[in-house]
This record gives structure tokens, sequence and C-alpha cells, in this order.
């Protein structure tokens, strides 16, 4: 077994600071996944690949200070890949500070790797992307569903916000879920 | 190969300056706190140097870190007006003789590609630019400060001292296409038969004025013609010993280096 097999992930980004190989074994473990992710919840190959870039660089800057937790490290890598996700749908674009502070240069979008990430996703199972289906959603559902699911945010939290009672939140969760449930199952032709 | 493997390698080299980065932060760390009675000579050092008149520019404007083909990730050191150090260019005529067109040639401008700021290296004094070996390519910068060096651990080596890397001659080679460091001296470690860097079959060092050809003991004897100050002996390990030979081949001076380097 090869020295890359016989280290665990939580051991690659715990090495990541004294050897820089042991992020790039990380990085080929988990770069699929994370397009996948990331493919499906945009839509879009490119913004995939933008937003792929600057979840593993910053991943890459909190090396130093990951701890082993309950979680497996992947979970921890997909933490900042959804906060990289949620802001990019606040601020109307991928942020790139993590690259700009690594001194990365952008990433050179090409067929080859466009086309591996589209082949990263199940077009049979995932018939839309998450987003596309979202838009599909009455206002109110949608709004609801960001920011209790995507966001991960408290009802209370989310109720204030809109300045509804909790209850209401809830509703609109759950209704906004059963729809995309029926959505995902019989896609609109 | 797609942009999703070529990321992988700026990901490593970025993992790689963020790690050579925090080795420099500890190493300065360390020099802080373990050598906090220096500041006081190092004070009067710089205020000394401070009245030392700027030298005579080279030629104006001549700079080989402004270069449009450098890496923009690696920041240019600082350049530094100041003459270079007068116990360096009293131990080696090299310094003191004119600097000509060929000390800021090809070599030169390719050699300042090889590093950077972030490496440690400050105050390049460009008017000490020397050529020592047109054939193999190598090139001596003196800077005001070179890199601390540091172990494996990120810690400076054992038995570092730093005012050996203050006022030094670094030596650049050429390795196919780029350039590496050889390695910083100070006058007093080329005066003390220290000035020696080795690797890859190679070993290359700084004599001062008077030394016509070196001799190393180790597991085999080998001697080296010196030129510029400097001797390169092709196809040897590190040396145990080092003799200083005159023109007439007598031996000037004798360095035992598998002793302790003698305290400042």
């Amino acid at each position: 077994m090869s020295r890359e097999d016989a280290r665990t992930d939580e051991d690659l980004l715990q090495a990541t600071p004294e050897d820089p190989e042991a992020f790039g074994i990380f990085y080929r473990r988990h770069v699929d996944a994370v397009l996948a992710f990331f493919r499906v919840r945009t839509g879009d190959s490119e913004l995939a690949a933008d937003l792929m870039a600057e979840t593993f660089a910053a991943a890459l800057l909190a090396a130093p200070r990951f701890k082993r937790r309950r979680e497996p490290a992947a979970a921890w890598l997909f933490t900042i890949g959804r906060r990289k996700l949620i802001d990019s749908w606040r601020r109307g674009k991928v942020e790139d500070a993590a690259r700009r502070k690594l001194g990365l240069e952008p990433i050179e979008l090409d067929d080859g790797g466009l086309a591996r990430i589209d082949a990263l996703v199940d077009e049979e199972r995932d018939p839309l992307p998450l987003v596309e289906l979202m838009n599909r959603l009455p206002a109110d559902q949608r709004q609801a569903l960001r920011l209790r699911v995507l966001e991960e945010r408290e009802y209370a939290e989310i109720a204030r916000e809109l300045e509804c009672s909790e209850a209401v939140i809830r509703q609109r969760v759950s209704r906004a879920t059963r729809t995309l449930r029926a959505l995902r199952e019989d896609p609109p032709k | 190969m797609t942009f999703i493997d070529s990321y992988e390698d700026q990901l490593v080299d970025a993992a790689r300056r963020q790690r050579d980065a925090r080795f420099r932060h500890r190493a300065r760390r360390f020099v802080r706190l373990s050598f906090p009675r220096r500041r006081g000579p190092a004070v009067v050092l710089a205020a000394l140097l401070i009245g030392v008149p700027a030298a005579t520019a080279t030629v104006a404007g001549w700079n080989p870190f402004d270069d449009p083909e450098r890496n923009p990730r690696l920041p240019a050191p600082a350049t530094s007006q100041r003459a270079v150090d007068p116990a360096l260019a009293a131990t080696l005529g090299v310094l003191r003789r004119e600097q000509t067109d060929a000390d800021r040639g090809v070599a030169t401008k390719k050699a300042a590609r090889a590093f950077s700021a972030t490496a440690g290296y400050r105050g390049a004094q460009l008017d000490g630019v020397r050529l020592l070996d047109a054939e193999r390519g190598i090139v001596l910068i003196p800077f005001e400060r070179g890199p601390v060096p540091l172990g494996p651990d990120g810690k400076p080596v054992p038995g570092f001292d730093p005012a050996s890397y203050t006022n030094v001659a670094c030596l650049f080679k050429q390795t196919g296409d780029g350039f590496a460091g050889v390695g910083c001296h100070s006058a007093d470690k080329i005066r003390g038969g220290r000035a020696i860097s080795a690797g890859s079959g190679r070993v290359t060092g700084l004599v001062p004025d008077g030394v016509a050809r070196v001799r190393l003991g180790g597991g085999q004897k080998v001697e080296a013609d010196v030129q510029n100050n400097l001797w390169v002996a092709e196809g040897a390990g590190s040396p145990r010993t080092i003799e200083w030979l005159a023109d007439d081949g007598s031996v000037v001076q004798r360095f035992d280096l598998t002793a302790p380097p003698p305290g400042p």
C-alpha cells in the first residue's frame, strides 16, 4: 500500500503545515466530490470550479488549525465549501480572498476539466440542479428554505429576521421541502 | 492535464510558501529571544554603517531585480545604496575591482530571479555583484542580511550565530535553466576557512586574497584552483579538512572542519 493510501484525511491535514505534498493528496481525494457538490447546487460547471478553487484555498489556510474531532475531515472541508456557496449567493459572486492571500493565480478553465465536472453529475439522478428547482418555489418558501437549510440558521433567528412567528417559518420550510421532493421525482417538462 | 490537476500543483506550491513563511517567522522569533544582548552592538554597527558614504552607482538604473520575466509571486529583495561591508571588501579582492559588463550580464539577471525577499534576503548591494565563474555560472551578490539557515525542524541550525548572516557574500550557481543559492558567507566565516558549500557532487567555497589553491581532505584528497576568490571542486564530497595553499604550493593555513567553529 502506498504512503498516500496509508494516511487518513485527518493525518494529511495535520501533516500539511510541515509536508505540503500532503495537501496535494488530500486535494486529489476530495476534488471530485467537492466539484460534484457545487455542480449539483449551482448547475454551472464554471461556477463549481471557481467555488472548488476557493474552498481548497481556504482549507489550506485553515489546515494548521485543523483539530481531530468526531466528524471526519471531509465534513470539515464540506463545511468550508457550504459557507463559500452561501457567501456566493449573498454577494452575487464567488469571493477569492483565500486565493489572493495565498497568491494563487486564477484557474484557466479548459474543456477537458469542464467536461470532467459535468461527468461527475448523474443527470438521471439530478435532472435539475437544486438551485434551479428552488427557483420554482414561491418566494416566501424559497427564502425560508435557503435560510434554514443552506445557511443552517435557527428557526427563531429566521422568524426574527422575516418578522413572523417560528411556526410560520417551520410551515414554509416544510412545504418547500415537500414541493422540492415532488419536483425531483416528477420534474416539469 | 486539466485545470483540476494543475490546481493541485498551485496548492502544493502555496503550502510550501506557507511553510517557509512559518519557518522564517519562528527563526526571527528565535533570534529575538535568544540573542537579546546582541542588539546593543547591532545598533552601534548600524550607526557606523549609516556613517559609511553611499557607494558610487555602478551603472545608473541597473537593477537585476527589475525584470519583467521575474515570477511576480516572488517579491524582489530590497536593494541597498550602502557600500559593501568593509571587512568583506578587505577579504575578497574581487570586490575591490571595478564592476564589468559581464558582472551585470545574463547570468546575474537569471540568478536574481532565483531568490526573493520572502526567503529572508535583505539589502542587495548591487555595486558588489560579481560574476565569479562564467563557465559554471556562479555569481556573487553581497547582502546586508542573508537568510537564516534553518534545519528540517524549522529552527535555526545548531550553533547558529546571527552575526554570521549579516553583511554576507551570497553565491548563486546555475542549475539547468535556473539558479540556486549556494551559500552566504560573512568575512569572519571566509577568513575562518568555513565558507564552504557542498552538494550534487560539487564543493564550492570562498577564500581570502593570497590563497591560490585549496586542498580538501576527507575520504579522498582533492585540489582546486582559486579564481576570483572562488574555488570549485568537482566530484568531491563534504571535506573534513581544508588547506589553503600559496602560489608556491606551501600551506598557508590548515582548518579542521570537524572541530566546532571558533566562538564570536
